[in-house]
């Protein structure tokens, strides 16, 4: 290489540049024609060539500026380049704490956001859980209000027998009678245990837990046996009613519940309770707690009570012919 | 001593004034301070060796972060801005971590 050699020369009279271009010259120069290891010179030019050669370049413009006479201007323009350079370094800073300080502020707003959304949730369900009340109350006040109007005439009297026998029918008011107690519960192993070990198990978890598919089985099973009202957890199911599954919660009547599940049904228990052990999905249920070990019990009931839902919010549907 | 002043007092302003950074550029923020810190050890070095330039520094300190910034960018729009990232931290950071050692050998002579 003729240009590294005449570099060299200029270069004699400056010793700390000297010591810095001398490995550049010696990788580059005479070993070029017998390299082993040519596939690695990127590697190698990486950790060797780490500085940057234009500070080597400038040094040797400069060494050979000394000699010329136009040091006055360079020097005025060096000062403003070094208020440049101290600029760029507070700029430097600058974004270094604008970096920390981001991390810093996403890793809290991503604990803040958990803890916002549980509070959220918690009050919500009380919210939801006064709006329940209140509903109760008010149902009462109706129902109160109702009979006392009816109760004036005999045409009043035969309007709440009816509006009673259409009620029950409905489901939306209380009954008592006899009938069965069907229990389904998650598998042992399954239940309330430490949250973690669900995620490490993963899928496993589920065969041993209760899905809305095997409360609606049973459910339909109990109507299937002659059940006449039935009720789940304490809500009372009406042809309104959705069992269904949200996450790893079953929601019935788009209201969470937790195992075990408790599925009261009024008929006769000597009927219902065979017919629907023996109906296909009583069978069903017992061949999952023989597989998966969920817990099923049925037992009869001399009497229970089951409360009324809510009022069906039929906003759209009118009996035939009373169509507006 | 006035370079790492200035750098004391970015850091101040930075962690202090904690401004809002466009969620565009904030993938940005770190590769533009590990190519800057390169360009800072290629200065300090050079320093030691007593061929500092402002002028090379000052172009080098741009150029690194601009370029860093853009090797990124081009990675974001082909869907491998993670791993173009990681490269040109391991890249500069060898750069930086022999700079250090030569500036090591300056001061401790060893």
């Amino acid at each position: 290489m003729g240009p590294g050699g005449r570099e060299r020369e200029q270069l004699t009279p400056h010793p700390a540049l000297l010591r810095q271009d001398e490995p550049v010259t010696a990788t580059t120069e005479p070993q070029t024609p017998r390299r082993v290891d040519g596939s690695m010179s990127l590697l190698v030019d990486m950790m060797t060539n780490t500085l940057d050669e234009s500070y080597a370049d400038a040094a040797r413009r400069r060494a050979g500026d000394v000699t010329s006479p136009v040091v006055g201007s360079s020097g005025r323009t060096s000062a403003r380049r070094r208020i440049v350079a101290v600029l760029l370094l507070v700029a430097l800073g600058a974004v270094t704490g604008i970096a920390a300080a981001q991390v810093k502020r996403r890793e809290a707003s991503l604990g803040g956001l958990r803890a916002q959304l549980v509070a959220d949730v918690q009050r919500r369900t009380g919210a939801t859980d006064a709006l329940a009340e209140q509903t109760a109350q008010l149902r009462e006040e109706v129902a109160r209000r109702q009979d006392a109007g009816l109760s004036a005439g005999a045409a009043g009297l035969a309007a709440a027998r009816q509006l009673a026998a259409l009620e029950l029918a409905a489901g939306v008011g209380a009954v008592t009678g006899p009938g069965v107690v069907v229990r389904l519960d998650d598998a042992p192993a399954a239940g309330p245990q430490d949250p973690g070990e669900d995620a490490v198990r993963g899928g496993a978890v589920d065969e041993g837990r209760v899905l809305d598919r095997d409360l609606q089985d049973a459910v339909n099973g109990l109507w299937a046996a002659g059940a006449e009202a039935i009720s789940v957890n304490g809500l009372r199911l009406t042809t309104q009613t959705a069992i269904r599954s949200a996450g790893e919660a079953i929601l019935v009547d788009y209201r969470p519940l937790s195992p075990p599940y408790v599925v009261r049904a009024i008929g006769n228990p000597q009927v219902l309770q065979p017919s629907f052990v023996e109906g296909a999905s009583g069978r069903r249920l017992a061949t999952y707690t023989s597989l998966y070990g969920l817990r099923l019990q049925v037992e009869r009931t001399d009497s229970q009570t089951l409360a009324g839902s809510g009022s069906p919010s039929l906003r759209l549907a009118r009996p035939d012919g009373a169509a507006s | 001593m006035i370079p790492a002043i200035a750098l004391a007092i970015g850091v101040a302003l930075g962690l202090f004034f904690e401004p809002t950074v466009p969620a565009a550029l904030q993938p940005y923020l770190p590769i533009a301070v590990v190519a800057a810190l390169d360009a800072v050890f290629g200065a300090v070095r050079a320093q030691l060796d007593g061929i500092f330039d402002d002028r090379v520094f000052v172009v080098s300190f741009v150029s690194n972060v601009v370029v860093a910034g853009l090797v990124v960018f081009l990675g974001d729009q082909l869907g491998v801005g993670g791993q173009l990232s990681t490269g040109v931290v391991v890249v500069l950071g060898i750069r930086i971590f022999s700079n250090a050692a030569a500036i090591r050998r300056h001061v401790f002579r060893a």
